[in-house]
Parts: C-alpha cells; sequence; structure tokens
C-alpha cells in the first residue's frame, strides 16, 4: 500500500524546523525514526500534508553526562541507547525498557523521542482502511461511538509505549525548546493528558528536545513486559519499579506501569514499602498496590480480564528485580 | 494540496551510486524493487512486523518498508543482490544452502542480511545471539532451528561474514 503525497523538508537547525512548524501549523509531522508514525501514515490514520524529518539536527541526538544528570537526545537511536555503558550500569530500568521494543532492526533506526511519544492504540483503530471502511469511524479515528465498546463515548485506545514508564520511574523530564521561549524541563508525565484520542500534549510549536534523567545513587530500578512473541510486540503489560535507599531503608518507591490505559500510570506504593529495609518488602502488598479499577477493555490481543491479572504478576517482578538492585 | 514535486535523491547501493528523481513519500523498499529492479527485498505485512524487506544500513539491518527513500541517502545500503558474485554465493547463502535453511524462501533475503549484519559483528554468536538477532525477522514456514544451524555454520566453518 503506497503512502499518500506528503511535502518533505530536512531542515538542519531548530530555528528551521520552527519556521516550518509556524507556517504550516497542524498538518505538519515531525518525523523521529518513523518506524512508527510511517505505518500510522500508510493505513490513513496520521494524514500529514508536510513531514519534517529531524535527522539532520546534530543537536538532537546523543548521551552526555552533565554533572548530575544524563542528558539523551530525542533523535537517539534505541539501538544506541542498548549499548551505552552508563545506562546498562546506572539505569537498568531504561536498559531493560530500551531492549524490549520491537526487535532489532527496529530498535536500529527508532528513536528514545519517537517512542514516548507515540499514540496509544487499539485493534479497533490500528487497522488498515479496507479493514475500517466496513465499520463506521472509531471515536479515535473522528468517529461518534467507541467501536471496542459499542456505545461508549469514551475511547479505550491503550498507551503502548515501554521506554516513557521507565523513564517517569526514574524521575526523568523532556527539555522543550520553542520558537523565541526559553526552553523548559517538564517531567515526562506530565505530557500525558489521560485521554484516549489525544493521548499527548505537545504543541505544534514545540519541540521535545532532550531527556534528562537524574543520576541515580543507591538506586536499584527494573522494566518487565508481557507480550505474547518475545519480539516485535507492543506491551500487554509494562511495569517499571525504581527503589532509591537511604541509610538501609527505603527512602522512595516509584511503580509506573504501561499498557494499563491512555497513559502511562503512576501506582502509589508508600504504604507498604517505604522506611523499610529492600529485604523486608512484602510483594504480595505490590500487587495489591494495582487499581482494582484499571480502564481496560477487550481491545489488545489479549482480554482485560487476564491483562488485569498479569498486572499484578509483573508489577512484583519488576519491583523485587529493582529491589535487588539497590 | 499544492503541487506535487519529485526530487533528485542520491542513494548507494551494494556499492554503486544511483540517482534518481523520485517523490518524497515513496519508501526505500519500493524504490528498490521498482526504480533499481531489484526485488531481493520482499514486500510482505508493511507494517514492520515481518523483516522479510530488511536492508542493511551502513551494515546494520534495517526495515527497508519503513524508511522513506529519501532518509536512505548518505548511507551505504547493502541488498542481498550486493552479497556473493562471481557465480559464487556468500558463505551465509551457502550455509543457508546447505542446511536446508530454505523453505518458501520469502523471509530468506531478510534472514541472510540480517545474519550478515550479526557475524560482521561478532565473528562467534551463540545461539542466544542468534535467536536475538534475528527475532525481527520471521519465518512463517517456522523452519528456525535449520536458519540457526546455518547461521552457527558459518562461524563453525570459519568462513567469516566477509
Amino acid at each position: 500500500m503506497r503512502l499518500p503525497y506528503f511535502d518533505f523538508f530536512e531542515p538542519s537547525t531548530l530555528e528551521e524546523v520552527f519556521t516550518i512548524t509556524e507556517r504550516y501549523g497542524e498538518q505538519v509531522r515531525l518525523l523521529a525514526g518513523g518506524t512508527d508514525m510511517i505505518p500510522l501514515i500508510r493505513f490513513g490514520l496520521l494524514q500529514p500534508s508536510q513531514l519534517v524529518s529531524l535527522k539532520n539536527l546534530q543537536e538532537l541526538r546523543g548521551i552526555k553526562r552533565q554533572g548530575k544528570a544524563l542528558h539523551i537526545g530525542a533523535m537517539t537511536t534505541l539501538s544506541e541507547l542498548a549499548v551505552s555503558p552508563t545506562i546498562r550500569k546506572d539505569l537498568p530500568a531504561l536498559h531493560e525498557a530500551v531492549l524490549a521494543v520491537a526487535a532489532p532492526p527496529i530498535r536500529n533506526v527508532a528513536t528514545i523521542g519517537g517512542n514516548v511519544f507515540q499514540n496509544s492504540r487499539c485493534l479497533f483503530y490500528n487497522q488498515s482502511p479496507a479493514w475500517r471502511l466496513e465499520r463506521q469511524p472509531c471515536l479515535k479515528a473522528g468517529g461518534k461511538v467507541c467501536l471496542a465498546v459499542p456505545g461508549s463515548k469514551k475511547c479505550f485506545s491503550v498507551y503502548q509505549g515501554d521506554i516513557a514508564p521507565a523513564l517517569i520511574a526514574v524521575g526523568a523530564k523532556v527539555r522543550i525548546e520553542e520558537k523565541n521561549g526559553k526552553p523548559r524541563e517538564v517531567p515526562v508525565e506530565e505530557f500525558f493528558t489521560g485521554k484516549g484520542q489525544q493521548p499527548i500534549l505537545v504543541r505544534p510549536v514545540e519541540i521535545a528536545a532532550q531527556f534528562i534523567i537524574p543520576f541515580p545513587q543507591n538506586t536499584g530500578s527494573s522494566y518487565k513486559k508481557f507480550r505474547l512473541r518475545s519480539a516485535v510486540d507492543y506491551p500487554l503489560v509494562g511495569a517499571a519499579a525504581c527503589i532509591v535507599v537511604k541509610k538501609g531503608t527505603i527512602e522512595s518507591a516509584r511503580l509506573v506501569l504501561s499498557a494499563a490505559g491512555p497513559a502511562p500510570l503512576f501506582v502509589p506504593l508508600d504504604g507498604p514499602v517505604i522506611g523499610l529495609k529492600p529485604s523486608d518488602v512484602d510483594l504480595d502488598a505490590i500487587g495489591r498496590s494495582i487499581p482494582k479499577n484499571l480502564p481496560l477493555v477487550d481491545n489488545l490481543i489479549l482480554p482485560a480480564s487476564y491483562r488485569r491479572k498479569m498486572f499484578s504478576v509483573f508489577a512484583k517482578r519488576a519491583m523485587k528485580s529493582a529491589l535487588d538492585r539497590v | 494540496m499544492e503541487k506535487k514535486s519529485k526530487r533528485l535523491i542520491s542513494l548507494t547501493v551494494n556499492d554503486q551510486e544511483y540517482e534518481i528523481a523520485t517523490y518524497p513519500n515513496r519508501t526505500l523498499l519500493e524504490v528498490l524493487r521498482e526504480d533499481l529492479l531489484m526485488k531481493g527485498a520482499r514486500e510482505a505485512c508493511e507494517d514492520g512486523v515481518c523483516g522479510a524487506c530488511t536492508v542493511l544500513m551502513d551494515g546494520k539491518p534495517v526495515r527497508s518498508c519503513l524508511l522513506l527513500a529519501v532518509e536512505a541517502q548518505e548511507k551505504k545500503i547493502t541488498t542481498i543482490e550486493g552479497l556473493g558474485g562471481g557465480g559464487k554465493m556468500h558463505p551465509i547463502q551457502q550455509a543457508f544452502v546447505e542446511h536446508g535453511a530454505v523453505q518458501c524462501g520469502y523471509c530468506t533475503p531478510g534472514m541472510v542480511l540480517t545474519a550478515k549484519a550479526l557475524i560482521d559483528e561478532n565473528a562467534k554468536p551463540s545461539e542466544e545471539e542468534i535467536l536475538t538477532a534475528i527475532s525481527g525477522n520471521f519465518c512463517r514456514c517456522t523452519g528456525y532451528n535449520k536458519i540457526v544451524k546455518a547461521i552457527s555454520s558459518v562461524n563453525a566453518e570459519g568462513q567469516g561474514g566477509k
């Protein structure tokens, strides 16, 4: 199936990017690695009039340690992240999340920015035009009703990124650049709206340039993923855990889930964990802290009832592995 | 929509340079198959799942169906047509033949190229490393055992991947 026509731009500075986005407004899409966006364009789910390739923007590439933080350019490929010794050693949750994405040939092109800012997914949305022609358009595709829950006025599409939960668990921020504005740093979780139709909020005049991760000390972290095939598949359950220990007891514990709704989900844990020695944590209590009312419906390859059970299993596994690494 | 315009792009495929006038919305796979008539890279799922369209870009396997041709400029592209030559098969191709690692053949060019990238980087891959490397290449005849044996034999026979 052919891609529809679009104009194509290859700017080499942020200023040029902003000139183009300002001129064309909502019709423009920024192209990172393209491994997620090209299929969406091919299926007619995105219809950009202009595509702006970010490949020539050297300032969006690379992994650097600056002071007490690690700076990762949004256009850094997942394969580059996978071989970073710093990430492997100090940010194991991010390392595991990167290796959990798709398969090596896709990671050779796919970028961290593209992965974090990917759209939410649904079996009734991510389909070919021929499939969708037989039905009315769903809410996310601009229609009036949800097809996964017939009659619903709410979109149940699922955010299935692997990397965002790991970044949120370790407290990462995004450095946003905008035209004539001062760059600002925003926590990764603040980009998610919680709405399936429009899960991510980045204004067209902005660009996510860098991910800034506080350099961890006395920290253990982990990411665990559940999917049908051991490669290629998006997560049906993703769980990222990060534990910080001070003077032998747990000072903070963060558990963030993927595929639990339209945004990565931060699960409050304070009760059963804070102040304990890592070896004293009751993992079953971690499993019980998963909310019972996750907005899951039968719109991914496995039913909601089964995925619901797997969240506590994978949350426990991620937490156990994070505790073992402190 | 404004007027559609072609652009002149320059691709280096199997060490040869090609200048092609094309629209920006064409994938590398389309340009390879339709403009350069290299039919080794296969069109199958078109969704980035299967790996039948694999080519090497700067020595690393990528999905040519997910890559715009304009984005592949200034890179070294290797397709299955670029392996072997002078009437001789590349050692990896030879190994696939000897181990019967080809059934319907649809995944084979992608498998061979992925194996070449692996062996170029790691002359003695373990079985686990082979399985990870080919995890993005689907063989729907499920002939994985013979494929893995073929790839490990290239190492065992010390032929390297060059």
